[in-house]
């Protein structure tokens, strides 16, 4: 009961956390319906109204109700405490932006219940999602939805822009915070940036299907492209808001377990706000297939091959940082190192992407699906999986099992890879996405039905994972203050926090407090 | 190849520095190199802009121009869910695309309803069509044979069967093709005076007002696709299934059934006049 | 609050910008809308004297804004057009208005800085609107 009511920075943060994972299960089962569908040429399980259900809404739940409500409950619940503060800035504010994006989720849902949920796809392009061409009410609930998921999530960014404004321990400057805390920053800065175009896509989109307005409609004077540019400024920046955050979990995690500090702390920090920057500036690769001009495009094609260049540095710099190292492969360590193959994979697939003339062939096929599901997938849910394992005994005051953590790694790894690198071939072999099924075209039943299996692995793998963090939760071993010889101030609080996480805060002079304190006779704060 | 050095990389690291046993030492603290942050900056940068003019080039080849004052080969427009061509001679093709092998045409593409995009990945780019735009590709077959295409912009229920062929032939095959569909002289059932037939009859009361029975034929919406020569199909609904009398029947008895969504509606018909249509649809060859 | 206002610019930035290109602007303003402009910018400068704590003033910019708000329900309610997209604008607008006052009228003195913040912007929003309309006419 008191829950519902909380407004510790800590049981937010939890709260955020398993609203996503339910949220989580309701996405992983619309994708579970989509690959049973998908398995044989013509099958003829679900109707295609039905299956134009299920793809928005996995996309949309995915997205605004797991990915970007998980990074900002691990943005609360660790912000304070790896700043050496006892709460957030705002904390009424926090607690209120959880709910609203619960209630945003439950609209969502709810219009199964009327029988007419979204089918527009999860960036809902105009004029489909117009009045004429969607009649239903989805298309409604859906804006409705978003539109409240997207105030919340404004509303918790700038929670904790001021939190790590104004409540770093005395002696973090900005150029001492972890890795992770400067990574949430600049992703909450992004959402400020980057939500309300969402926000303004919205209410065009819901005045011309409810108020008789003809933005998007072209025998009105309107144009349907006005609404793709105006969600891709939104949409790209979108997508770097929830990976930054997964960078910064890695930038954590593959240290700690290296036994080295990250490698290039500056350039990491800086190639951030490149990233940051640059993300604005490449919306329009997402509509290389529209006859806009070809040096317009080229434009955008110059920018989305630049932007691999400082997420590519970060790459190096992890990898730099576990060479000479001492690796301990504990499963947290494991995701961690699994996720920087998966996302090298997904960002290759990316850079395909920005020479235009590949976009020309591959664009809207399942080329994209696979670089979507290796970026978001393989890269931000790896960082989450590692995540929870790093920092479950944090939290719980348990060690998660090692043995179940272990299989559950392998088969995540297993189920994933085998679900989606098939789509890779899928895609060059000519099939495009948003399909509901596919005619018995060479090779197409088969690479679809590996792809069915390989889902049905991963669900296994994951549902192996809750098992465990559940077990754990109940009967892990006691985990104490700091099991892993860690090095940043979260790991000096008790474990779980008390409600005031720290009775002193440890002194502050370097980019790892607690190391300095482990090794007096070699402080970082001497070294550099 | 990145990925390779990345996973070499990676893996090397993994084995080579893998923990053993439980020295409590920690190995040596290094906290960056700024030589290797230069390199690792400067050979991607290189590579991405190598990439970048290779992109630029290849763009200018495979692109067709855009501007709208010159007179476009074919005419290619999308509808939910089926696609149809326009010849210069004023033919409405729809599904087959005949063009002849051997020679670049500019095809413009275009939108009846919501955004659509043509792809026949042998033989041209993809082409978002836009309601309100036009969008121009060349579209050029070396060799005569039959090239697949699909639409590839998800356009509502029946994306998925909007499969369309195009159909490359020799000049002179082109050529008696083009005399088969350009527009012909009336049909003796056309000839005022003489009684129509029942069936034309019940085609022009139940069917016209949405499908074309010719080429010639003005008298529809163009709300569905012509059924002009619709004998000589190979399958029927954008690829959904296989032209057979059976088939072309269940559109006629429930549209809805045949392909889920789409926007005919199911026409009261006795079986007396669905046989009746039915024969004369297949004798449209 | 400077973090709140940067996303509300960014979102009524957009917002003006696609009405500007697509959407059917009044042909010219009123003089009666000069009027309530000029009202409203009137109380962008009460504001500032009722952020310095001066309860007169406060009240003062609470009655100009209550006279905006309740031209602009008027002018809304009296176009037939509801599909006139400006007043979709305006509306939104004047929802943050309301939202303003009703934070001027119960808040307490702490909130009194950010409130006045938050005021100014949306001065300045309407500014905007009602110049760009101006000289979309003139054009």
């Amino acid at each position: 009961m008191t829950w519902l009511l909380a407004l510790d920075h800590k049981r937010v943060g939890i709260l955020y956390m398993l609203s996503a994972l339910l949220f989580f299960f309701a996405g992983g089962m619309e994708a579970m319906v989509m690959r049973a569908q998908l398995a044989a040429p013509n099958l003829k399980l679900i109707s295609p109204e039905i299956y134009n259900q299920m793809f928005t809404m996995h996309g949309t739940t995915m997205i605004f109700l797991v990915a970007m409500p998980v990074l900002t409950g691990f943005g609360v619940y660790l912000v304070p405490l790896m700043i050496g503060a006892n709460q957030t800035a705002l904390p009424r504010l926090g607690a209120a932006c959880f709910w609203l994006q619960l209630v945003g989720g439950v609209l969502l849902y709810s219009s199964f219940a009327t029988g007419a949920a979204p089918s527009a796809g999860w960036f809902s392009y105009a004029p489909l999602s117009e009045k004429p061409f969607s009649p239903g009410a989805g298309v409604d609930f859906w804006a409705f939805a978003l539109l409240l998921i997207a105030a919340s999530s404004i509303g918790s960014a700038i929670n904790l822009i001021v939190t790590i404004a104004t409540e770093r321990a005395p002696g973090m400057i900005m150029r001492l915070v972890p890795l992770f805390v400067w990574m949430t920053f600049v992703a909450s800065i992004m959402i400020v940036f980057a939500l309300p175009a969402l926000g303004a896509s919205l209410v065009l989109l819901l005045s011309d299907r409810l108020l008789v307005a003809h933005f998007f409609d072209p025998s009105q004077g309107g144009a349907p492209l006005l609404w793709q540019h105006y969600f891709w400024i939104f949409g790209h920046p979108e997508v770097y808001i929830v990976v930054l955050p997964a960078f910064g979990m890695i930038s954590e995690i593959i240290p700690v377990f290296s036994r080295k500090p990250i490698f290039g702390y500056p350039f990491v920090a800086t190639s951030t706000v490149a990233i940051a920057f640059l993300s604005y500036g490449v919306w329009v690769h997402h509509m290389f297939a529209v006859a806009l001009g070809r040096n317009f495009l080229a434009v955008f094609a110059a920018a989305s091959m630049l932007i691999a260049v400082p997420t590519g540095m970060k790459i190096f710099s992890w990898i730099a940082t576990m060479w000479g190292g001492a690796i301990r492969f504990t499963t947290a360590m494991m995701f961690a190192v699994a996720f920087l193959l998966e996302f090298t994979v997904g960002g290759l697939s990316g850079v395909a992407f920005a020479t235009v003339p590949v976009d020309w062939r591959l664009t809207d096929t399942y080329f994209v699906v696979a670089h979507i599901h290796y970026v978001l997938f393989g890269g931000t849910v790896f960082a989450l999986l590692a995540a929870v394992h790093y920092w479950f005994p944090k939290m719980s005051g348990r060690m998660m099992d090692e043995r179940l953590g272990r299989w559950s790694f392998w088969l995540i790894v297993l189920g994933f890879n085998t679900a989606v690198f098939v789509l890779h071939f899928l895609g060059l072999i000519g099939m495009p996405r948003r399909v509901y099924t596919y005619p018995n075209l060479p090779w197409f039943g088969p690479l679809n039905l590996i792809s069915t299996i390989g889902a049905a692995i991963l669900v296994f793998g994951i549902l192996l994972f809750c098992c465990n963090v559940a077990m754990s939760f109940f009967f892990g071993v006691e985990a104490g203050d700091d099991p892993w010889n860690a090095w940043t101030l979260e790991w000096a609080a008790a474990s779980p926090p008390a409600l005031q996480n720290f009775t002193q805060v440890p002194q502050v002079r370097s980019r790892r407090p607690l190391w300095d304190l482990k090794h007096p006779e070699a402080p970082d704060w001497m070294v550099s | 190849m990145v990925f390779l050095v990345v996973a070499a990389g990676v893996i090397w690291s993994v084995v080579r520095f893998r923990s053993r046993g439980l020295s409590t030492t920690e190995p040596r603290q290094v906290f960056g190199s700024r030589k290797l942050e230069i390199l690792w900056t400067v050979v991607p940068l290189a590579i991405v802009t190598g990439l970048f003019i290779v992109t630029v080039r290849a763009m200018v080849l495979i692109d067709a121009p855009q501007d709208s004052d010159r007179p476009s080969d074919l005419v290619i427009t999308a509808h939910q869910w089926w696609w149809e061509a326009r010849y210069p001679n004023g033919a409405v093709v729809p599904w087959d695309i005949h063009i002849p092998a051997g020679r670049r045409l500019r095809a413009r593409i275009e939108s009846a309803d919501v955004i659509h995009d043509f792809w026949v990945p042998d033989l041209a780019r993809k082409m978002d069509a836009v309601p309100g735009r036009w969008g121009y590709i060349w579209l050029e077959a070396d060799k005569p044979g039959t090239y697949a295409g699909t639409c590839s912009e998800f356009c509502g229920a029946q994306h998925a069967w909007m499969r369309y062929r195009v159909i490359a032939e020799s000049e002179s095959d082109f050529e008696a093709w083009m005399r088969y569909w350009k527009p012909q002289p009336n049909n003796e059932d056309d000839i005022p005076g003489s009684p129509v037939p029942l069936a034309v009859r019940l085609f022009a009361d139940k069917c016209s007002s949405c499908h074309a029975r010719t080429a010639t034929d003005e008298s529809s919406s163009g709300k569905g696709p012509s059924l002009a020569h619709l004998a000589s199909r190979e399958t029927l609904g954008g690829g959904i299934m296989r032209n057979t009398p059976e088939n072309l029947m269940l559109w006629l008895t429930d549209p809805q059934a045949a392909k889920p969504g789409n926007r005919m509606p199911k026409i009261p018909l006795t079986d007396a006049e669905r046989t009746t249509i039915l024969g004369y649809l297949e004798s449209l060859r | 609050m400077a973090m709140f206002l940067i996303s509300e610019a960014v979102f009524f930035f957009l917002l003006i910008l696609a009405f500007a290109y697509f959407g059917s602007m009044p042909r010219r303003i009123a003089p009666v809308g000069w009027f309530f402009a000029a009202l409203l910018l009137l109380s962008g400068l009460s504001m500032w004297r009722a952020a310095a704590g001066s309860r007169l003033w406060r009240c003062i910019t609470i009655a100009l804004g209550i006279a905006f708000l309740i031209y602009q329900a008027i002018l809304i309610g009296n176009t037939f057009l509801i599909g006139n997209t400006f007043f979709i604008l305006a509306g939104i607008h004047g929802l943050h208005i309301l939202g303003g006052l009703i934070a001027l009228a119960i808040g307490p003195a702490s909130a009194l800085r950010p409130t006045a913040l938050y005021w100014y912007f949306f001065v300045l929003v309407w500014l905007a609107i009602v110049l760009v309309i101006y000289f979309r006419s003139a054009a």
